[in-house]
Formats: C-alpha cells, structure tokens, sequence
C-alpha cells in the first residue's frame, strides 16, 4: 500500500470517528436561567481555595481559603470575603472550611483543631460583623446540614444516579418517599459536586462539576438559576476555586 | 573473549565453515573489543561516581529550583534540553567498543533523545507559562496544552525519522495521542467515554496500518502499540455502551480478542497473539462465572482453557517459525 493510500486512509478514518463522535458522542451541558426570580433572596455563603497559576513545577499551591457570601439583593451581584484561613492562624492552622454549617444566629459555624485543648472545637464567625467567638457548644452531625427544618434530606448525586446514564438529577427524601426537583440530559462526568438547603428549606443551592453555583426551588416555583457574577481579584498569579457551597440564608 | 562465542567459535573451525586464519582474526577482534580487568575497575568507579552525581542532583535540583526565579528555571530547562540532545547526538557517534554499561551506544542515545523530549516538553510549556504571567499574550489552557502537544509531536516526530529507534517510536506514538487528545479536549469538551474509546480505536487501526505498510518500524512495536490501543480503546467503548450488560459485553470483548488472534495469525505477528490471548484469558473464566454463578467448576474450567490457549499459542508458533524457516 502506498504511502498516498494511507495517509487518504487514515485520514478517512479520523475524519470518519469524528463526525460520529461529533454527532452521537456530545451531550449538551445543562441550560439554567441566569436571571434571578423575584423570590430568590438572601445570601449564599460558599468556600474557596486560593490558588497560585503555576501550570509545570512547582504545582498550583493553595495560598489561602476563604469563605465567601454573594448577596442576592444586590445588583449586579459580586463575591465578598467573609473569612479566610490566614485570619484565623492564632486559633489554629487546622481549620476545617470544608465543613462549615450555617446557623440560626446569623452565623458561620467552623470546625477546627485545637492544641490547647487536644481535640475539636468550634469557632463562630458572624456574618456581617464577621466577628469570630470560640463556642464552647457541643459539636453538630456533620451530616446534619443536608436536613432541612421539616425533616427533609437532599441525596447526594450518587444516590439517584445510574453511573453510566446520561442525567443530572436532584432529589430528596421526606420519610419514604424521593421527590425529584431537577432532572436533565447531561454529559456522563457532569454532577453535583454538593448541596444544601436555604435555611427556609424551600430552596437547595448546588455546585456543579464545573463550578458553578445553581439555585433550584424545592417545589419548582422558579426554574434553575445558575448564578452569574463579579469574582473577587485575588492578585496576578492567584486563581479560586469554589470547592463546596455551605448554604443559602434566605 | 565470551565463553558462548569461543564455543561456537570452536564448533565452526571443527565443521570447516570458517579457516584456522578467520577464526585467529574473529579471536583477536573480540578478545580487543572486550573490557579488560582494568578498564573494569575503572568502570565501576565511573559508575559509582556517576550515581552519586545522580543522587546529588537529584537531591540538589529540587531545592534550588522553588528559589530560582522562572526566568532561571526556563533558562536551566534549555540548557538541560541543549545538552541532552548534544550529549544523545554525540553518543550516536560512539563505536560499539566504547560503549558503557548499556548493551548498545545506540541505546544510550536512544534514551538521552526521550528524556530530551521530556525536557522539550517542559521547556515549550514553562515558556507558555511566563508569557501568561508577563501578561504579554493571555493564552488559555486548552491553547497551552495543543501549543504544547504539537511542539513535543514535531519533536518526537522528528526524532523518530533520524533515529528509528523503539524509545522514539514510543515517544513518537504517545505524542500523537496527546496532541489529538487535546485538540478533541478542546473541540469536544464534554465527550462521552465511549467516543473516547472510539477515537482510540481509530488510533491504533492507523498505528497498525502504517506498521503493516513498513512506515513504522520495528513492526513489533508498532503492532504492540496499535493493538493495546485498539483493546483499551475497545474495552473503554463496550464497558461505556453496553456496560449494564454484562454478559453482551463479556461476549463482545471475547470476540474482539478472537479477532486479535486470527490478525495475529494472517500478520504472522506474536505481539497481536499475546494481548489478544490475553484478552481471551481474562474474559472466558468472566463468562463463565458468569454463565455458572457459584460453581465449583469455573477454576478447574479456567484451569482447561488455560492450558488449551498455552497449547494453541505455542502450536501456532511452531507452525509459523516453520513457515518462515522453509521459506529461508
């Protein structure tokens, strides 16, 4: 076979695999409003890492992780800081972010280690003074933030997802019963990566794999609304990414 | 002089296929072109240095890289590139009698031109980098990584005609998957598994023509790169398609691997025969575990199958080394 067949061959062939991948093998993203409904207020407080651009070695290093909160009411809407590690290093240098809980009080509730202490403590940072008060409060279920006021639980994405199918949804579970709040054709590696209830528990804040921060009603009276808005320059060389939303004060 | 060449040495001259005169000049070249118990001890203080240069920069470089400023750290990158393909291209030049620790000079160089290509790689991406930071040019990701992809291709692409060597047909192959790799990643950045699996196959059955054709040499090579391609590839796209069907994906990756098999047996080429075999011994004993669930038989049919593959295997073989033996 001749040089010229080949390269006419093989030139086929990927031409061949593409258009079939480009016609059967793409599953669109989700669409989602990105206009907010009269009903969507209050506040979502979410946490991020602050990482260095470095594309080769040294590897992107986390600088700093924050907690954020975006106000609903505002207009356009902007990220502000509300806390972040390096303001809290004379508590400890362990602080879990990650895990953070919203709670009546208009507070931030942070889990962290204390050495004084030789085990886990609480630390409570107010969200508009953004005062921090060391709690001496028993210790929350961590797991206790996916259950709303009337009992009712969000599902994590691999609860009420085939692995192989082509759909995102969003459920939760009051007693026996799963109700579905969104489901859509979606790409295979697209899910949520975390959600939670607004504290009225009418609304579920989520994030998805591709950081984004979606906003659904519990009972559909707003379609979902991807939030769009101004994120906070963090220096040159420095990059965030929202690792999990904490949770929705409405 | 090597024991197993005076033997045979000995058994020419007895056999009168070689004159008393050859085998005084064959004797006398090679007993030159060993090492002598001298240069031995000075190999092996050579080599005991040169692995503690080794460690000491290995130790070294990390510690001094994260305090050097990227425009240092590019310029060590070039000048570690620079000198490897000088030091690649230099040793091609060697004689075979100077040759050291390594069987061949050519496989010193082959080796130096695919740890140059690394450093190639890296020195076009560190490169993307500062112009980012510099904030001369804002060039995305996806854009840095097929500016990247395609350099390192044309490299390796290149090392590969003036070398024909295995580490830069290797080299060469993974670039390319690379270089499609991210163009497809940019153009379709949500691609399901299985048209990732597909984009695979159609790789490999390229890789595999071109070996067919004589383009790609040694063909061993090519025909191994081209056929765990079109395997991983295969496996990726049934698993992704038909993967709630255990048993319909069981009975397609059999007869993927049966298909290997008999192109082993047109193409005459071992390589094909293992990973197909190999397929073939890693899905009989899924099918039939999964045809008898809970049985006492499957092992001692595992065990069969086994023996028959082996028994087949090494038959075809025989077959095919007499084939090319009566050919001769």
């Amino acid at each position: 076979m001749t040089n010229r067949k080949n390269l006419l061959l093989s030139i086929t062939i990927l031409l061949l695999t593409t258009v079939v991948v480009g016609i059967f093998g793409i599953v669109p993203f989700p669409e989602y409003k990105t206009s907010l409904n009269k009903d969507v207020t209050g506040k979502i407080i979410y946490f991020s890492e602050i990482q260095s651009k470095n594309i080769i070695p040294p590897a992107p290093d986390i600088i700093d992780s924050c907690l954020f909160e975006i106000n609903l009411d505002e207009n356009p809407l902007k990220e502000t800081v509300i806390i972040c590690r390096s303001d809290l290093s004379k508590y400890s240098y362990e602080i879990y972010f990650f895990d953070a809980q919203l709670t009546n009080n208009n507070e931030v509730l942070i889990r962290y280690w204390s050495d004084s202490k030789n085990s886990e403590s609480i630390l409570l940072i107010n969200i508009e003074t953004k005062k921090v008060t060391e709690s001496n409060e028993n210790l929350q279920s961590r797991s206790s933030y996916k259950v709303n006021s009337q009992g009712e639980r969000i599902l994590d994405y691999w609860e009420g997802r085939n692995p192989n199918s082509r759909n995102i949804s969003l459920y939760y579970q009051k007693d026996n019963e799963v109700i579905e709040v969104f489901s859509e054709t979606a790409p295979t590696n697209y899910y949520f990566e975390s959600s939670n209830w607004s504290q009225s528990g009418k609304n579920i804040v989520a994030l998805d794999s591709e950081g984004q921060i979606i906003l659904f009603s519990k009972n559909k009276t707003y379609q979902p609304t991807k939030l769009i808005y101004e994120e906070l320059k963090h220096g040159d060389q420095d990059d965030s990414r929202i690792v999990s939303v904490i949770g929705w004060r409405d | 002089m090597d024991k197993n060449t005076k033997k045979l040495l000995q058994k020419w001259l007895e056999n009168n296929l070689i004159s008393q005169e050859s085998f005084n000049k064959i004797f006398e070249f090679e007993n030159n072109s060993i090492p002598t118990q001298k240069s031995k001890i000075a190999r092996a203080i050579t080599l005991i240095g040169s692995l503690f240069v080794l460690s000491g920069l290995l130790g070294t470089l990390p510690l001094i890289w994260m305090n050097l400023a990227y425009w240092a750290q590019l310029l060590l990158l070039i000048i570690i590139t620079g000198f490897l393909f000088y030091a690649a291209s230099y040793s091609e030049k060697f004689e075979e009698k100077f040759r050291f620790i390594f069987k061949s000079s050519e496989r010193v160089s082959s080796i130096l031109f695919l740890i140059s290509t690394i450093s190639f790689g890296a020195v076009i991406a560190f490169t993307l980098n500062i112009v980012n930071q510099t904030n001369i040019l804002d060039i995305n990701d996806d854009i840095a990584i097929i500016i990247v992809s395609f350099s390192v291709f044309g490299y390796a692409a290149y090392l590969y005609q003036r070398t024909e060597m295995v580490f830069q047909h290797i080299a060469f192959f993974y670039s390319l998957i690379f270089l499609l790799g991210s163009i497809g990643n940019t153009i379709f950045s949500n691609i399901e598994p299985w048209a990732g699996g597909l984009f695979l196959v159609s790789v490999g059955f390229i890789w595999g023509l071109y070996t067919y054709s004589n383009t790609l040499k040694p063909s061993w090579l090519g025909y191994f790169l081209s056929s765990t391609t079109i395997s991983i590839g295969t496996i990726i796209l049934v698993t992704d398609l038909v993967g709630d069907n255990v048993l319909l994906e069981i009975i397609l990756l059999i007869l993927g691997s049966v298909i290997l098999v008999w192109a082993s047996i047109q193409l005459s080429e071992q390589i094909i025969f293992f990973v197909g075999g190999l397929g073939l011994v890693v899905n009989l004993p899924r099918l039939i575990t999964e045809l008898l669930p809970d049985n006492i038989w499957p092992p001692l049919i595992l065990l069969l199958i086994g023996g028959v593959l082996v028994a087949v295997g090494l038959y075809l073989n025989t077959i095919r080394e007499n084939l090319l033996s009566s050919n001769d």
